[in-house]
């Protein structure tokens, strides 16, 4: 609790001298340390009795429901155990805008498999979504791109699943685009790097935009698989699992995603390592051959395999929750020579 | 008076949600000379004048007189329940704003925690009639171009808020015919998500003796869609209020 006075205060008087500091709240200009000891100064007949203060209020902090910092987070938590899911990606994959939508799927209760639980950082998750929605006046949709004095915050989503009403806890880690880029050049990246010791699962981002052009792919490829590469040197947790996701998958056709997946994950990931491919937007063919992508595709399938892994690494619900996943990865690092 | 404690509730909600009239419109009908065997007031508040003020304007389907920021009034008046029971009930009137700034500031003033934290029952207020959620862009459907391949989305190349300027996005805009681009700011925030993030702070100051059971009272429900829907039925299925079921 803080006690606080809302009482400003005031020199209350007035000096003769028209050119003297003192009536501007300055120094007096014959160099009194006590005004009233001027002769030229004196006080008005408002001010000749001390002005009450008004009462202090007394106030109670409240939490800010903005993105956590690392040290924040078991009072925030409380006890509760949570999946620290690590997106990386390159600046524009979609890091955020996967968490934006995840948040906002699961608040309007558009996931088939899950529900929202609640999140300890709501302001901050509504942040990272302003520049999506109807209320920025925007007609295209876009996220901000994340700075790096945010870079590393954590963001929390509180999951119940539909079925049995089995609650998982993750918590996603926001990082910027050009720390990923930095720590993929083999630059010591201390964000990236501490954001990975508590990784349960990490999620490679890759930008589907990159992907739909022949010009960019495979340069996108290339990125991916050296960022995966980079995680082999990493200490990681266990067991930390890892998957792939392709975004903005409406601009994809055909089978491309498959087979950019398979380029990625080949000699990099395990096989059996999941991939998803999500759409942060909608889009339809005009003469409906292609199929209709919607808004959330994949998100579902996404969310649900890091919750389930959860629920299965923390044994809430040994009954119902699925066997844990293996971690291939993971695996194939800790036995590397 | 009776000797049982008194029974408190505290009427919390965003601005414009319908405390008052609630409270309004509770005294309306506890005076309006119901029989035995009804609930009626057995003990008036030392000054009932104010709510005769709102009763008044309620009964008159004028509108609520606003609270000041900062109000703490108490309410306290004894009712007589249908099974002869006395119970005290006290009801602070507390201004909208002093809710919206808990979640701006934010902090609380300790007299409104106080009421918030020592009630027996918290109504929670949410305007059925001006209610709004997350309005995502992305939602919209986009035809594909006619020259086929990929579809013609309105995707921007690696655009970030920091690509363009303000001066730019205010010309775009205006050029459009629409409103200029606006920044966050929480206060601006869809009700949905504010009342979301109110109830997680009030479950924050509650959280030491656990809370008071809470109920989410909609006002104005039957106005947005007359289809009769009930606020069951429209909140169960839209708000993220449900995840604190």
């Amino acid at each position: 609790m803080t006690d606080v006075t809302v009482a400003p205060t005031s020199r209350g008087g007035i000096c003769s001298k028209d050119s003297c500091p003192a009536n501007l709240g300055g120094e007096c200009k014959q160099g009194h340390d006590d005004l009233l000891d001027c002769e030229f100064y004196e006080l008005t007949e408002a001010d000749d009795e001390p002005a009450p203060s008004p009462p202090a209020i007394r106030r109670i902090d409240l939490p800010s429901g903005e993105a956590l910092q690392a040290n924040e987070l078991e009072r925030v938590l409380a006890g509760h155990s949570a999946s620290v899911v690590v997106l990386l990606g390159r600046v524009g994959a979609g890091k955020t805008t996967l968490i934006s939508l995840a948040y906002h799927l699961l608040g309007s209760r558009r996931l088939p498999d899950w529900s929202f639980a609640g999140s300890k950082t709501i302001v901050g998750l509504a942040r990272r979504s302003h520049y999506a929605s109807f209320a920025s006046n925007r007609t295209v949709p876009t996220t901000a791109r994340t700075e790096r004095w945010a870079s590393g915050l954590y963001l929390h989503l509180g999951m119940r699943r539909q079925s049995d009403d089995v609650r998982a806890e993750l918590l996603l880690v926001d990082v910027s685009g050009e720390d990923v880029v930095d720590f993929s050049n083999g630059k010591a990246e201390p964000v990236v790097q501490k954001a990975l010791r508590r990784a349960n699962h990490i999620i490679i981002v890759v930008d589907g935009a990159e992907i739909a052009d022949v010009n960019t792919r495979s340069l996108a490829v290339f990125q991916s698989r050296t960022l995966l590469k980079m995680l082999e040197k990493q200490e990681l947790s266990d067991p930390a699992q890892v998957c792939v996701v392709i975004t903005k998958s409406d601009l994809l056709v055909g089978n491309e995603m498959n087979e950019v997946f398979d380029a990625i994950s080949r000699g990099t990931l395990a096989e059996g390592s999941p991939g998803f491919v999500t759409a942060d937007r909608e889009s339809v063919s005009s003469d409906g051959s292609d199929p209709k992508v919607m808004r959330g595709d994949g998100v579902n399938a996404l969310v649900g395999h890091i919750a389930v892994g959860q629920l299965a690494e923390t044994a809430i619900d040994p009954v119902t929750a699925l066997p844990p996943q293996p971690s291939p990865l993971l695996r194939r690092l800790w036995t590397a020579p | 008076m009776s000797e049982r404690a008194p029974f408190r509730i505290c009427l919390v909600g965003l601005p414009a949600t319908g405390k008052t009239t609630y409270i309004a419109a509770l005294w309306a009908y506890l005076t309006s000379g119901l029989p035995d065997g009804r609930y009626r007031v057995t003990a008036f508040p030392d000054d009932p004048s104010y709510l005769n003020e709102i009763a008044t304007a309620w009964a008159a389907g004028r509108d609520m007189p606003r609270n000041s920021l900062g109000t703490t009034d108490r309410i306290e008046f004894t009712i007589e329940t249908p099974d002869r029971a006395e119970i005290t009930v006290v009801l602070p009137d507390l201004a909208g704003e002093v809710f919206l700034n808990a979640i701006i500031r934010p902090w609380i003033a300790e007299d409104v925690a106080e009421a918030v934290t020592s009630s027996d029952l918290l109504l929670l207020f949410v305007n059925g009639e001006k209610a709004k959620t997350y309005a995502a862009l992305g939602d919209h459907e986009v035809p594909q171009g006619e020259g086929g391949g990929l579809p013609s989305i309105a995707r921007p190349a690696a655009v970030t808020t920091q690509d363009t300027s303000a001066t730019d996005a205010v010309t775009v805009q205006i050029g459009l015919g629409l409103a200029p681009f606006s920044d966050f700011v929480v206060e601006d925030l869809d009700s949905d998500t504010l009342n979301t993030e109110l109830l997680q702070r009030l479950l924050y100051l509650t959280q030491d003796n656990g809370p008071p059971p809470i109920a989410i009272v909609v006002s104005a429900w039957d106005v947005p869609d007359g289809n009769g829907d009930t606020p069951r039925f429209g909140y169960a299925s839209n708000s993220q209020l449900s995840a604190f079921k």
